[in-house]
């Protein structure tokens, strides 16, 4: 009898448990209020990541998830891996804006506008600008970049 | 004492079939998700590539999401509608009415559940009446797909020109 009510209680307890599970990879947010707090963080995230550009920052494991892909402005493509070192120029400005932030259940699909400006080795400014997407991925350890890529923004016929 | 035996051990066996199938059971079954996912993506992004060449603005209009969004290759961001409106057989006698065709290679994907990341290498190669062909445009383009009432939909794409080295 005693067995019994252990079984009982197990199952209970598993089909509770593979109910939350489900749960939290079917639905994910549905109110508004959840989906205004979701874009809050990303464009928390999106801007740290625009500081982190500026300064050079070459470790980028807290903004990516290993395996995430990331299409430079010449169409290569990088698979980043955890704990790589990404170099990166030293720029003098690093400005992000007309940003699309779309959210849906746990993947948020970012795109935007760069304003990168910075020098080469002997002092000459040059500018330039790239339209960016970020596509940004909950897991268990945060939001994290799994894909991205830059496409630079030039007028027609160049 | 032996019906109780087989009343423990039925109920042991119960109880690790259900583990298993909470445990075990979706790890296993996801490979053969992926596989599917696999097939039905790499059919809708040959299926998006065969109408932007053919002009075919309503079977782009059924592989869209209705938020979907492209970043172009010199970097601007273009609605749904005008998406759609570079595809209309009005804007292939426009641009003189060109013949091309599109060889889709380097396929790549990520599936998440109801999302998709899938990257590719397009090469298109044009040729207009009456003018010398013109030089192959190489693209890669990285596609969030978006499953909608079980049907896999284009949500975003970007294309970035692919220079050669």
């Amino acid at each position: 009898m005693r067995l019994r009510k252990i079984s009982a209680s197990l199952l209970v307890l598993f089909l509770a448990l593979g109910a939350a599970v489900a749960y939290e990879h079917s639905w994910g947010p549905k109110t508004a209020k959840q989906i205004a707090a979701i874009e809050e963080e990303i464009l928390r995230l999106e801007e740290s990541g625009r500081v982190k550009a500026l300064r050079g920052e070459s470790q980028w494991d807290d903004l990516m998830a290993d395996g995430a892909y990331a299409i430079g402005g010449d169409g290569t493509v990088l698979i980043y891996k955890k704990g790589q070192n990404l170099s990166s120029m030293s720029l003098t400005s690093f400005e992000i804006s007309e940003l699309i932030v779309r959210v849906y259940q746990d993947v948020v699909v970012v795109t935007g506008l760069s304003k990168v400006a910075a020098e080469t080795p002997d002092k000459k400014p040059f500018s330039f600008q790239m339209r960016y997407m970020n596509v940004w991925k909950k897991s268990s350890d945060g939001w994290k970049i799994v894909a991205s890529e830059r496409t630079m923004v030039r007028p027609y016929g160049k | 004492m032996k019906k109780q035996f087989l009343q423990t051990a039925f109920q042991g066996l119960a109880l690790a079939i259900i583990w298993l199938s909470l445990t075990a059971g979706p790890t296993l079954g996801q490979t053969e998700v992926v596989n599917q996912a696999e097939d039905e993506l790499k059919a809708l992004m040959k299926r998006m590539a065969t109408a932007q060449v053919k002009y075919d603005s309503a079977t782009l209009d059924r592989l869209f999401t209705p938020d979907y969004v492209e970043i172009s290759p010199i970097g601007e961001v273009d609605s749904r509608e005008k998406v759609l409106g570079f595809y209309t057989p009005e804007a292939k006698s426009k641009d003189g009415g060109p013949e091309a065709v599109v060889e889709v290679s380097e396929f790549r994907l990520r599936v998440y559940a109801e999302f998709a990341i899938v990257l590719e290498r397009l090469s298109f190669s044009t040729t207009i009446k009456g003018k010398p062909p013109i030089a192959p445009i190489v693209l890669r383009v990285t596609a969030v797909c978006r499953k909608e009432n079980g049907v896999w939909r284009v949500a975003s794409t970007q294309y970035t020109a692919i220079k050669s080295h």
